[in-house]
């Protein structure tokens, strides 16, 4: 069963199937949730206005892990099955993670300034997400230094095994260390600590943001698919 | 514009710190499906042999 | 064609013995440098000694209601832990999140027994998010989380 989704002749009509799905949950969500957050979503009591910033900060950290942990699943894969679609979603995935990791480091500065009152510090959630970011990096610098794309499929998943164990530690470095960055206001005990009427457009864009990666992913994928068959 | 809720239009303040942050988001994401629809030709060598 | 031949079993035993290995080595660094790696110490830590005597450190705590007092650009307040307070003073500009019973970090040095000179104060955000006037539906929702 697994094997059969694996193949590259089933994936690409299914991926082709599947896109258009994903883009039109990208866009509509996108475009409301932007509306919603930006427009009717009410004034935050203590931050005013900035805390808007969080509609793009949060669902992008989300993504930034959320690639990262699929990287891992598929670099598993390469390295026990040697999957050729585990090979094209590791060689087609970092871009965006370091995309999305890129966004979360400068949106969180931009709130960091008037919020905090820094764009920056060295605390453990900070500097853990800046760490993710030189990973993508490492992973991206692979693709482009090995021109065979198995064995850049390869080597990429290893570094990605080695650097997996980054992910726990941004998740949970503001419970195990004092950080300036504050808690997790969603995955909390007792539920979010958001008003509902904020709460809507954030899941609403972190929809959006998910989709808008399975659309460029399975694009990407096809885009090598049809290269390697040509 | 003075309709808009929360001062849209107003670039101080608190504000100023939001738009640069979409403008951000929305570029960096934007490139990434230029990327994807246009990819550069380099990306077609070393195939899976 | 099964999913878990030998050679699939060897492969995925050793990424497993790797990923355990890797998992152990990393908690057993964080442990070593968990010191290190808190950004700031509580008052009651400084009160028992813990923090660094010789060089800057970080404290972190609430602004003790009805402690602030502004005295121009000079600003004296009390950080507190609910357990002990530290009083600070502080000479610049505060950030606007900035307040009474409120999340702050202060960064500078003890200049005598019971008093903190900051160079550096930051505001800590309490992870709550709220309109300044909320229905009684969302009053009730916030109070229960």
């Amino acid at each position: 069963m697994l094997r059969k989704f694996a193949a590259p002749k089933i994936f690409y009509p299914l991926a082709g199937k599947l896109m258009p799905w994903f883009f039109w949950t990208f866009a509509v969500l996108g475009a409301v949730g932007l509306y919603w957050g930006l427009m009717l979503a009410p004034v935050d009591a203590v931050q005013g206005q900035a805390y808007r910033i969080m509609y793009v900060h949060v669902p992008s950290a989300w993504m930034s892990m959320m690639i990262y942990t699929s990287m891992a699943v598929s670099a598993a894969a390469v390295l026990v099955w040697r999957t050729k679609v585990a090979e094209y979603w590791l060689l087609c995935s970092p871009g965006l993670g370091a995309s999305f990791t890129f966004i979360t480091l400068v949106t969180g500065s931009l709130w960091g300034k008037p919020m905090w009152g820094t764009y920056w510090v060295w605390d453990a959630r900070l500097t853990s997400e800046l760490v993710l970011l030189f990973i993508y990096f490492a992973i991206l610098a692979m693709k482009g230094a090995i021109p065979d794309r198995r064995k850049a499929a390869r080597v990429m998943a290893m570094i990605t095994v080695v650097g997996f164990v980054n992910i726990p530690i941004i998740k949970f470095s503001v419970d195990w260390w004092t950080t300036l960055h504050q808690g997790d206001s969603i995955f909390r005990k007792g539920g979010p600590s958001i008003a509902p009427s904020m709460l809507v457009p954030l899941f609403m864009m972190a929809l959006s943001f998910s989709s808008y990666y399975f659309w460029l992913v399975l694009k990407h994928i096809r885009t090598l698919i049809e290269r390697s068959a040509a | 514009m003075t309709g808009f809720p929360h001062g849209f239009w107003r670039m101080g303040g608190f504000w100023m710190y939001v738009w640069p942050s979409y403008a951000l988001t929305i570029i960096v994401m934007g490139l990434n499906i230029l990327a994807a629809y246009w990819p550069k030709n380099d990306d077609a060598d070393g195939d899976d042999a | 064609m099964s999913l878990l031949t030998r050679k699939h079993k060897r492969r995925g035993a050793f990424l497993a013995v790797i990923l355990i290995a890797l998992s152990a080595a990393t908690f057993l660094m964080l442990r070593a440098f968990s010191e290190n790696l808190l950004f700031y110490f509580l008052p009651s830590q400084v009160k028992e000694g813990k923090a660094p005597a010789r060089h800057d450190f970080r404290m972190g705590g609430l602004v003790l209601q009805g402690s602030v007092k502004k005295d121009g650009l000079t600003v004296h307040f009390t950080v507190t832990d609910l357990h002990d307070s530290v009083p600070v003073v502080y000479t610049g500009i505060l950030p606007d999140l900035f307040h009474e019973g409120r999340g702050v970090i202060v960064e500078g040095r003890m200049s005598g027994p019971d008093l903190f000179k900051a160079d550096q104060v930051l505001a800590k955000h309490d992870a709550k998010y709220q309109p300044p006037e909320m229905t009684p539906e969302m009053k009730k929702y916030m109070q229960a989380h």
